[in-house]
């Protein structure tokens, strides 16, 4: 634990070094002005943490407006995208996988196994791109892309502009999400725990939820933390697509135009909820799963 | 006591359709792709034709919104995909086998740091950090997306050969060797990198896949090589907007990512069921 | 016939490859057999087939009547009926099969709510741990409470496999299997386990379909015993006889093979 908080200073220093990178001069002396550079390290860090006390972020470059806001503005969009996407992936995914492992032999679960593979090779935006052009372009039954100046206020044409992004996410994550479920399904088919339920006389529905569900679940659910986890920035594809303002899109904004506190300031939030959601999952399992408990992280 | 037993004979079938399947996919690619250093049926770069027209017996696929043809920048595209795959993933390779085993050998200290900042950098998707690297080059061109998706493979490369390294450095042939007198860098040359050489050759067969989805990413944010290097995801870029009246500049493209990508995670696969025949079937 | 259990050319394949042929013996109640055989000889395969639980891609074909109702063929519902009522099976690894993440007692309820089910009782809450206990206490396991309370992994390898034997005794079956139970314990919980299966069987009146590669163990447990090799039976008759007549080449080296490692250990001590 300690070490993560250590890691938390990085994503000042990595900002910091990155933009040096394409910086020009000028840019880089005000930068240094404006942040202190020319400040010993260790000055630096304590106002960045005496400032991190008040919830100061500090102030963008560019357009003068303080990180947190803006910062606060974005994840309004990319939460409640990154939240239905999981959502449906999970209710595609969960259901679909079980079926591709108990129905291994059939045609359809076969075919479930190959649409997956199927899925884990498209590139999103391809989906994004292919998704518009059925639902906003030919049907016009959904807009293609954009959200509402007043944000949530304008709660009908939020919710529109969500859905496509959202379902484009959905079903790329589900895809490699089945795998994972099929996968662990797979393995309590064929353990020994449940050929012991039905030889006492479980039916086979019932030895599958009773036991198998817990069992499967524990290797899925650190799969599900790093999924969500990548899924917050890494839907800056989807947010080009769609044209939504969301993280992803303002840290590549703020990059490209050597906006260091922005940056920053992104870096900053999205490691924090890595490390909620990976600390969030790794509660999860310890809690259905008796063998994890009482020692620590196991050593990987 | 198991009784798990293989119904060899249906699943060795499964497995060598998907097989062959995988390498008629990527050897067709890269067919196409050497095809292009000698031969293209249109400059990638020039005017040749009408803006966005169909497909026709000039045009095998229509041409974009430039009036380039479309086909050429496809066959290109297998071009660069693979060079793209190839590269990132031999950078990649060469950074994370090194921290990997550095890791491997250091104090515990070093280990367990190294440790928690890989497992930190991981969970940033791939994607990002590639475009971290790249915005802040500030030059779009191929060699910078390469490199910018092997660092970002690299992480996910060092966690593995350090798992792997750490589980072979405490088998006793090494022990063996060591009081025999072999030096550090002859134990791993000789013991170590074999040993896990398999397993991390599938995966840098996924790799090689994800590579050229995430190249086709950049490039579609428009962080990857212009023409006359531009890869399939630049062209869907540029299709984007026309994809009402020119729906192939956005279909093809996409196929064409698909079927590399889908050809190389069979042809890991089938990698992977090579070096662990005990996997019981998928 | 009152038979209980009565296997008639009983194979097994895997695709085309035979693993179990042309399998016959029955076995009737408050009978003890033995299945006896090395590793790969088909007799695990053997009490999978006859309770309908060979694993995906195996196939069983011939006639297995268990209690009256065909095996082989019948579905999973049929079969339901027989499995934790007629029979039960206790594995031979303990670890594995039980569930890791459930705790014991619970896994001990399970087989003993759904008997209450199907007499129509209802049973739960204070009266269904009155009946855990009692079973955890049957099995000889001290401290009955807490090893109800703990996980699996938690317990010794006798411990687990005394659970596993109370699960199945919850079932209250005609006919016990027990599937190499001691294969995978130390032997001095070997012979625990083993004089803890005599007793119950006896107690119980159950039959007892007793499976191992380890012919001491088996000698003293059963009274008639069926020689595998290979999937087939070479052969069958009391214990006394067949160890001590055998007539089959096959049983003489595992007999031979028994002895020598017996005189082996003796010479030592």
């Amino acid at each position: 634990m300690v070490l993560f908080v250590l890691l938390r200073l990085l994503p000042g220093d990595p900002a910091n070094a990155l933009l040096g990178v394409g910086a020009t001069d000028e840019q880089i002396a005000a930068a240094r002005a404006q942040v202190g550079s020319d400040q010993p390290l260790y000055a630096q860090f304590l106002s960045f943490v005496g400032n991190l006390a008040r919830l100061d972020l500090g102030t963008s470059f560019v357009s003068r407006a303080p990180v947190l806001g803006e910062i606060a503005n974005r994840m309004a969009v990319t939460l409640p995208l990154t939240l239905f996407g999981f959502l449906l992936a999970l209710l595609l995914a969960i259901p679909l996988g079980v079926l591709a492992a108990v129905r291994s032999n059939k045609w359809y679960g076969a075919a479930i196994s190959v649409l997956s593979q199927l899925g884990i090779a498209i590139p999103v935006f391809w989906v994004g791109i292919l998704l518009v052009t059925l639902f906003a372009i030919n049907l016009r039954w959904l807009p293609s892309g954009g959200f509402p100046l007043k944000g949530w206020a304008d709660f009908g044409a939020a919710i529109t502009g969500m859905i496509l992004p959202a379902l484009t996410i959905g079903l790329v994550m589900a895809a490699s999400l089945l795998r994972y479920v099929r996968a662990a399904t797979l393995d309590v088919l064929g353990s020994d725990f449940l050929r012991t339920a039905r030889a006492l006389g479980a039916s086979f529905p019932e030895a599958l939820l009773r036991h198998g569900l817990r069992n499967g679940a524990v290797p899925v659910i650190s799969i599900l933390g790093i999924e969500l986890a990548s899924t917050f920035l890494g839907a800056v594809v989807i947010e080009r697509v769609f044209s939504l303002p969301g993280l992803g899109s303002m840290l590549l904004l703020a990059i490209q135009q050597r906006d260091y506190p922005n940056v920053q300031g992104v870096l900053f939030i999205s490691t924090l909820l890595v490390l909620l959601i990976g600390f969030a999952a790794d509660i999860a399992q310890r809690l259905i799963d008796p063998r994890l408990r009482g020692r620590g992280r196991a050593a990987t | 006591m198991s009784t798990a037993v293989d119904t060899a004979p249906r699943h060795r079938r499964r497995h060598s359709l998907t097989l062959w399947a995988s390498l008629v996919l990527v050897g067709l690619h890269v067919a196409v792709g050497l095809l292009t250093l000698v031969w293209l049926p249109y400059d990638p770069i020039a005017m040749a034709g009408m803006r966005l027209e169909g497909p026709g017996p000039l045009h095998w696929l229509g041409t974009d919104r430039l009036g380039r043809d479309l086909a050429t920048q496809l066959m290109i595209g297998s071009r660069i995909a693979l060079l793209v795959g190839i590269g990132a993933v031999t950078i990649g390779a060469a950074i994370g086998v090194t921290l990997g085993l550095l890791a491997a050998f250091a104090s515990k200290w070093l280990d367990d740091a190294l440790a928690a900042t890989l497992d930190i950098l991981i969970a940033f998707p791939t994607l990002l950090i590639a475009m971290l690297v790249v915005a802040a080059s500030d030059t779009a061109s191929l060699w910078s997306a390469v490199v910018a998706l092997g660092v970002a493979l690299s992480a996910i490369v060092a966690r593995l050969t350090r798992i792997l390294a750490k589980r072979v450095l405490v088998m006793d042939y090494i022990t063996a060797a060591r009081t025999s007198g072999s030096s550090w860098p002859k134990i791993v040359a000789i013991h170590i990198l074999p040993n896990i050489w398999p397993t991390l050759s599938v995966n840098f067969a996924l790799q090689f896949g994800l590579a050229v989805i995430a190249e086709a990413s950049l490039s579609y944010l428009g962080l990857g090589a212009p023409p006359p290097n531009a890869s399939w995801g630049r062209i869907l870029q540029e299709a984007q907007g026309t994809v009402y009246t020119a729906p192939l500049g956005a279909i093809a493209p996409g196929l064409a990512l698909v079927s590399l990508a889908i050809g190389v995670n069979l042809l890991a696969d089938g990698l992977r069921d090579a070096i662990d025949p005990t996997r019981r079937g998928r | 016939m009152t038979d209980l259990l009565t296997i008639r050319n009983l194979s097994v394949f895997a695709g085309d490859t035979p693993l179990v042929s042309n399998l016959s013996f029955s076995l009737a109640r408050g009978e003890r057999l033995g299945l006896i055989g090395e590793s790969g000889s088909g007799k695990s395969l053997t009490s999978l087939a006859a309770t309908g639980l060979l694993p995906a891609g195996l196939s069983a074909k011939g006639s297995v009547i268990l209690a009256g109702q065909e095996v082989i063929g019948a579905s999973d519902r049929q079969l339901n009926q027989l499995r934790g009522k007629a029979v039960a099976i206790v594995f031979q690894e303990p670890l594995t099969a039980l569930d890791p993440l459930m705790r014991v007692g619970k896994q001990v309820a399970e087989p003993l709510r759904r008997r209450a089910r199907r007499d129509g009782r209802k049973l739960d809450g204070k009266a269904l741990e009155a009946e855990e206990l009692q079973l955890l206490n049957e099995v000889a396991l001290p401290e009955p409470q807490r090893i109800a309370r703990a996980y699996p992994h938690e317990l010794s390898g006798g411990q687990r496999q005394r659970v596993a034997i109370a699960m199945a005794l919850a079932c209250r079956p005609d006919l016990l299997i027990a599937d190499e139970p001691t294969t995978a314990l130390d032997v001095t919980t070997q012979a625990e386990i083993l004089g803890l299966l005599d007793r119950l069987v006896r107690e119980r009146h159950m039959a007892l379909l007793f499976i191992s590669h380890d012919l001491p163990v088996v000698a003293t447990t059963v009274d008639r015993v069926v020689v595998l090799r290979q999937g087939e039976a070479v052969e069958a008759g009391a214990v006394a006889d067949v160890f001590s007549a055998p007539r089959h080449d096959y049983t003489r080296s595992l007999l031979a093979a028994a002895r020598s490692f017996d005189r082996a250990l003796e010479g030592q001590s």
